[in-house]
C-alpha cells in the first residue's frame, strides 16, 4: 500500500490508522504527527478495524487497563494482534506488555515482560530523579533491525516515565536508553511495538522514526 | 543520559502574549501560536504556557485556544492557569498538552491535587509554587490570588506537593521574574537538592551562564522568559532558543567522577 517518491520516500496509505482513544491525552498530538506524514488517521473511543493501530497514554497504569477494558479495546487488540500492526507510546507500551509495578491490573500481554519503577539513587552525588522527564537517546541492540537503527542515529525522543521495562525475551528489545540503569526503550515482536518515549512530541526525530516504523509495518 | 531542559515560559493574557515583570507591568507581544511555531522550528525542549488572566480571575481556559496552540508544537507542553476541575484537566490534555500546572486550585484543595494525580498519574502533573521574600529578605511561598504570602513555610507546602505526587516541581522566584538578574541561587539549592521530582527554577535568567549556575545550584531544568524573548538593552522582541552546540555544554552528570570534582581545583 505504500510507495516510495524519490529520496524522502512519503507514505501513501488508503485505509485510515486508528488512534485507540482512551481518553487519556495527547491524541492531538498524535494525529498532528500523522498529518505531519500525510497519513489519514482517525481517532476512536470504540473498536474500528483499520490495518494499524496505535495505542498511545499516558496516565496511571491500572486506570488505562481499565479505560482499555471498558471501552471493548482490550479483547478487539488481542483478537487483531495476530495479523496487524499495533503502537504502543509510553503508557500503551506499558498496557501491551503483562504488568507493572504501578499497579495490580494485568496488561494484554501482547508483548512479553512488565515495568518496574525506577529506584531514586540518593546515595549519589546527586539523586536520580523520578520520572525521568526529558530528552534522551536510543541505542541499537544487536537485535534491532537496521531500517529501525537508522532512524534512531544522531536522534534525541522525549520521555516522561517512572517505570521501565524488563523482560525476558532479549530478541524483542530493540533499542536501548540510559537513565541511572540501562533498559529497553523500544521493543517489538511480529508487528507490535511499544515505544517508551513520546516520537509525536520528539520533534522532527520523533517523525522520522514514527515514518520508518509505519513503513515497515504496512509492507 | 539525560540532559537539562531549557524551557521557555510563555504567559498568555486574553489569548495574546504578554511578558511581565515580577508578574505585573504586562507588556503585549503578539500572537502566542505564531510565537509557539517559532519556538517548534527551534526545536525546543518544551513549553510551559501560563494564562496569567485565567489564574487571577479564576476563568477557565479557551479550549478550541489551547487546540490551536498545541497543533504547532512538536515538543511537550505544559499549560497552566485556572485548572480548577479533574474534567478540564483531562480536556486540556485532550488539547494536546502533557502536563498541567496547578497552584491556585491547589492551595485552596488538598484533595483535589491527590485526585488529578491518581487519574492522569504523576508525569502529568506540575505542582507551581511562587516565591517573594518577605520585609526580613526570606524567601517565602507567595500567593498571588491572595496577593500575600502563605502563613505556612515554604517547606510545607513542597512537602505537600510531593507528597500528593506531583512529578514535576515548578518555582518562580516572582521577585526576579522578567528581571534578567539571575536566578535565586540561594532558593534553588534549598529546594532542589533534596527534591525527589524534577525541579524547574524560574525567574531571572538573563544570560546562558544564568542558566549554567542554576544547574549547578541543583535544578534539574529552567525556566527561560525574557532571556527567550527580547535581545538587548532596549528589550527589543526577538524570540531565540540557545543552540545545541550550547545546549551540549550545560549536560550535568548525575554522579560527578572524582577527577571531574577536581577540575578548578588546581
Amino acid at each position: 500500500m505504500w510507495t516510495s517518491q524519490s529520496s524522502d520516500s512519503r507514505l501513501i496509505m488508503e485505509t485510515p490508522i486508528v488512534i485507540v482513544d482512551l481518553g487519556l491525552g495527547n491524541l492531538g498530538s498524535v494525529g498532528n504527527l500523522l498529518d505531519r506524514l500525510n497519513v489519514p488517521w482517525i481517532s476512536s473511543e470504540h473498536p474500528v478495524v483499520s490495518p494499524i493501530y496505535i495505542l498511545p497514554g499516558v496516565g496511571a497504569f491500572d486506570h488505562g487497563i481499565g479505560r482499555l477494558r471498558s471501552t471493548g479495546w482490550a479483547d478487539f487488540l488481542v483478537s487483531e494482534a495476530s495479523t496487524k500492526a499495533i503502537i504502543g507510546l509510553c503508557l500503551g507500551m506499558q498496557l501491551l506488555c503483562e504488568g507493572s509495578d504501578e499497579g495490580t491490573a494485568s496488561g494484554l500481554h501482547l508483548l512479553p515482560g512488565r515495568f518496574r519503577r525506577f529506584a531514586g539513587d540518593k546515595t549519589a552525588e546527586r539523586i536520580l530523579k523520578v520520572p525521568h522527564m526529558g530528552w534522551n537517546v536510543v541505542s541499537a541492540t544487536e537485535h534491532c533491525p537496521s531500517w529501525l537503527g537508522h532512524s534512531m542515529q544522531n536522534s534525541r525522543y522525549y520521555f516522561v516515565h517512572s517505570f521501565y521495562y524488563e523482560g525476558p525475551d532479549e530478541v524483542a528489545k530493540l533499542g536501548e536508553t540510559h537513565y541511572g540503569i540501562g533498559f529497553p526503550s523500544v521493543v517489538g515482536r511480529g508487528k507490535i511495538y511499544g515505544l517508551q518515549f513520546h516520537p509525536e512530541k520528539s520533534h522532527k526525530f520523533g517523525v522520522e522514526l514514527m515514518s520508518a516504523l509505519l513503513k515497515e509495518v504496512s509492507k | 543520559m539525560i540532559r537539562p531542559r531549557v524551557i521557555p515560559v510563555l504567559l498568555v493574557e486574553d489569548q495574546r502574549l504578554v511578558k511581565t515583570k515580577n508578574f505585573s507591568n504586562r507588556r503585549y507581544l503578539g500572537d502566542p501560536i505564531n510565537a509557539l511555531k517559532i519556538f517548534t522550528e527551534k526545536e525546543v525542549d518544551e513549553v510551559i504556557i501560563l494564562d496569567i488572566a485565567c489564574s487571577s480571575q479564576g476563568r477557565t481556559p479557551d479550549l478550541s485556544f489551547l487546540r490551536d496552540l498545541a497543533s504547532e508544537a512538536m515538543m511537550p507542553l505544559t499549560y497552566g492557569g485556572g485548572v480548577s476541575d479533574i474534567d478540564l484537566a483531562g480536556e486540556i490534555f485532550s488539547a494536546g498538552f502533557e502536563k498541567v500546572s496547578v497552584q491556585t486550585a491547589v492551595s485552596q484543595s488538598h484533595g483535589f491535587l491527590r485526585e488529578l494525580v491518581s487519574i492522569y498519574g504523576s508525569q502529568a502533573i506540575v505542582g507551581s509554587v511562587d516565591v517573594r521574600a518577605d520585609n526580613a529578605g526570606n524567601s517565602r511561598h507567595w500567593l498571588h490570588s491572595v496577593g500575600d504570602h502563605s502563613p505556612l513555610p515554604l517547606a510545607n507546602y513542597l512537602e505537600f506537593l510531593l507528597d500528593a505526587g506531583v512529578g514535576e516541581v515548578f518555582c518562580t522566584d516572582v521577585d526576579r521574574e522578567g528581571t534578567r538578574t539571575g536566578l535565586n541561587l540561594e532558593l534553588v539549592s534549598n529546594l532542589s537538592v533534596t527534591c525527589p521530582v524534577p525541579f524547574i527554577a524560574h525567574g531571572g535568567v538573563g544570560s546562558l551562564d544564568d542558566i549554567s549556575a542554576g544547574l549547578e545550584a541543583g535544578a534539574d531544568s529552567v525556566g527561560i522568559g525574557s532571556f527567550s524573548l527580547f535581545h538587548g538593552p532596549h528589550e527589543a522582541l526577538l524570540l531565540s532558543y540557545p543552540s545545541t552546540q550550547e545546549l551540549a555544554l550545560l549536560s550535568q552528570p548525575f554522579v560527578l567522577k572524582p577527577d571531574e570534582q577536581k577540575i578548578g581545583e588546581s
